[in-house]
């Protein structure tokens, strides 16, 4: 491929034009040009740029249990083979947007196929690159997810855009190729059923009604 | 809009809040070393990673940033594809294990590869595939789909396979087959097999040539048919082995018949669904001694996760404690270990032995990272920093990111024996 190079250890690469900025510090659109152009060095700055949200939501669409490095790198497999496509440069960063949810959600639907084979009886628990040490936060997380793994797929990726993601209900609806009132009720639809069924695990109960109390118990 | 406005709002805004804190964009690699990865990835044939939903048209129409619609087309492709994800497809289909290796086909099949383990893929159908396993060993998935037709070869030894998951090993060296069931139903042949025996969740076939006998652990060895395959008995050497007497409170019927499927899974529905007690209270109607000792693995299962989640810390014991001894090779017997220390560590005591035993049986099982850092904090609240410094270390080594990493990081620095990670 044309973006194979040696390795560049700096992005600092100058775009044409004395006065231009590197292309490390050029906006979207300049940069979505690079990437259509094959600049050498665009794919490494869009992956500097990028690679970070596109985890971000990856994480939060599949939830704790799931590792998303490889999910990651197909993202952006795909951005580099259909930037092409791109008609409107400006629109990067939501191109960058549309794809990773287009994958999360085909993960989720994949993940269901697993589980409805029989994957795993309980909650499977990687090693959680989590900061602090709070089990019971971990088991709440997979928890709450177990929650969002029982509505439909859609409604459940408006959920996590609007609410976890925060982005405004536009930006959902064009994330998921939807109008805005659809968007709209897809998300409020999510919180009404994520609400019944965080309400009717014990678990989650447990640990919401502990959330005031200080523990200090595991603290060295 | 504002939506915390009920109790159950308060809750959910909670957990969305917690989501976002532990849910972020971070990764343990630097962006050197993921973008190295992401290289090495680009420069492999096509595909290996070519997802096929992807193909097709991707158009944004629209001169605002976020207004427009995105399309994406999917073309249906004629027959399964698949990719190769943390590791390398090598010019002759070759695939080797490395550190996360899979291979992932595009009906949601998939196969994850131990380290250092061969496979290839071969015969490619719109139904499915043949996965030769050259050695080493391996974990299967495959969808469950109409008309599915899977092979997965291992050495001279066959698995035809329609929708299910297990555990495959081959040893070249050692010629030593191993198959240990999750869920389904496989068929199995090959030497000293016969016409081929039908293995069911939970069972466990190992041996082989240079052994010179096929044994099959746990359930009854099926000699119903099979479509394609006759109806079969098993084949002598087939040697039946029985389960280990244990310490069990009540008496154990050995090897007694499974459940019919409906029945197993209703209670892996009803816990699915929160109905904790409901499950309790069949179980305890059928009668609860008699369950422990004829229930099929996924029936204990079910009722081990409902009573835990119940908070039946008694009951739960009791039925972890039966699927270790019924069941002592599978899966959940092995992760019962973990399950059982957490009801120790409630009161009771010997939760420390048990996080060891599961580790020491399950050292890449999924709680393994728990059970070491439980250990730890128990070590380190009963006896102090001096016993509890050495498991620290060893945690850091083993889980530099794991959840109790940071812990680890305060209990190691405080030891004044403990070498510094």
């Amino acid at each position: 491929m044309a973006y194979l190079a040696t390795r560049q250890l700096s992005h600092d690469v100058a775009a044409p034009g004395a006065a231009s900025p590197p292309l490390s510090e050029a906006d979207d659109a300049t940069l979505a040009v690079a990437l259509i152009e094959k600049n050498k060095a665009a794919p490494r700055i869009a992956w500097t740029r990028f690679s970070p949200l596109v985890r971000r939501i990856l994480r939060r669409s599949l939830g704790p249990q799931h590792d998303v490095e490889d999910i990651v790198q197909d993202v952006f497999l795909c951005l580099f083979e259909r930037v092409h496509t791109l008609r409107d440069p400006v629109a990067l960063k939501a191109f960058v947007i549309a794809i990773t949810v287009r994958t999360a959600r085909y993960e989720i639907r994949r993940a269901r196929v697993r589980r409805w084979v029989g994957l795993s009886r309980t909650a499977e628990l990687p090693d959680l690159r989590v900061v602090n040490a709070d089990t019971s936060s971990q088991h709440a997380l997979i928890h709450f997810y177990r929650a969002l793994n029982r509505i439909n797929e859609r409604d459940r990726t408006a959920f996590i855009l609007r609410f976890i993601e925060g982005m405004e209900a536009a930006e959902v609806a064009a994330a998921l190729e939807v109008s805005v009132p659809t968007a709209r009720r897809c998300f409020t639809r999510a919180w009404e059923r994520v609400t019944f069924f965080a309400q009717r695990d014990p678990f989650l109960v447990d640990y919401l009604s502990k959330l005031e109390v200080t523990s200090s118990e595991e603290d060295p | 809009m504002n939506l915390a406005q009920t109790e159950g709002d308060k809750q959910t805004a909670e957990l969305v809040g917690l989501a976002q804190r532990e849910l972020h964009g971070d990764t343990v690699l630097s962006d050197d070393a993921g973008f190295s990865r992401l290289q090495l990835r680009m420069s492999q044939p096509k595909r290996g990673w070519a997802r096929g939903w992807v193909a097709g048209a991707v158009a944004l129409g629209s001169a605002t940033v976020l207004a427009g619609a995105l399309l994406f087309t999917q073309s249906a492709p004629s027959q399964l594809s698949f990719q190769v994800a943390g590791g390398a497809l090598d010019a002759n289909g070759r695939v080797v294990g490395q550190e996360h290796t899979q291979i992932k086909f595009s009906d949601g099949s998939e196969a994850t590869l131990e380290r250092g383990t061969e496979a290839r893929v071969t015969n490619i159908t719109e139904r499915g595939a043949d996965v030769v396993l050259t050695h080493g060993s391996m974990r299967v998935h495959i969808a469950k789909k109409p008309q599915a037709a899977w092979k997965v070869a291992a050495g001279p030894y066959d698995v035809r396979v329609t929708g299910t998951a297990f555990d495959v090993s081959w040893s070249n060296q050692a010629q030593a087959f191993d198959l240990r069931m999750e869920t389904g139903a496989v068929i199995v042949t090959g030497p000293l097999a016969g016409s081929g025996i039908v293995l069911r969740a939970g069972q466990h076939l190992f041996g082989g040539v240079a052994e010179g006998r096929l044994t099959v652990e746990g359930g009854n060895t099926s000699a119903s048919p099979a479509p394609a395959v006759a109806a079969l008995e098993p084949v002598q050497p087939l040697e039946r082995r029985s389960v280990p007497e244990g310490a069990a409170p009540a008496p154990l019927t050995p090897n007694p018949a499974p459940p019919a499927p409906a029945e197993a899974h209703a209670w892996t529905r009803q816990v699915a669904q929160g109905h904790f007690n409901a499950v309790l209270n069949e179980a305890e109607q059928r009668g609860l001694d008699r369950t422990l000792a004829s229930g099929s693995l996924e029936e204990l299962a079910a009722l081990a996760d409902a009573a835990r989640y119940a908070g039946r810390s008694a009951v739960a014991k009791r039925v972890l404690l039966a699927e270790r001894q019924r069941f002592p090779s599978s899966r959940p017997a092995r992760d019962a270990a973990f399950f059982l220390g957490r009801i120790a560590e409630e009161g009771g005591g010997g939760a420390i032995e048990w996080y060891e035993r599961y580790v020491s049986e399950s050292p890449r099982g999924a709680y393994a990272s728990q059970a070491f850092g439980r250990k730890m904090m128990l070590l380190y609240k009963q006896r102090g920093n001096s016993a509890a410094g050495p498991v620290a270390t060893e945690y850091l080594s083993r889980y530099p990111n794991g959840p109790y990493a940071a812990a680890a990081r305060k209990i190691a620095q405080e030891s004044p024996s403990a070498p510094k990670p």
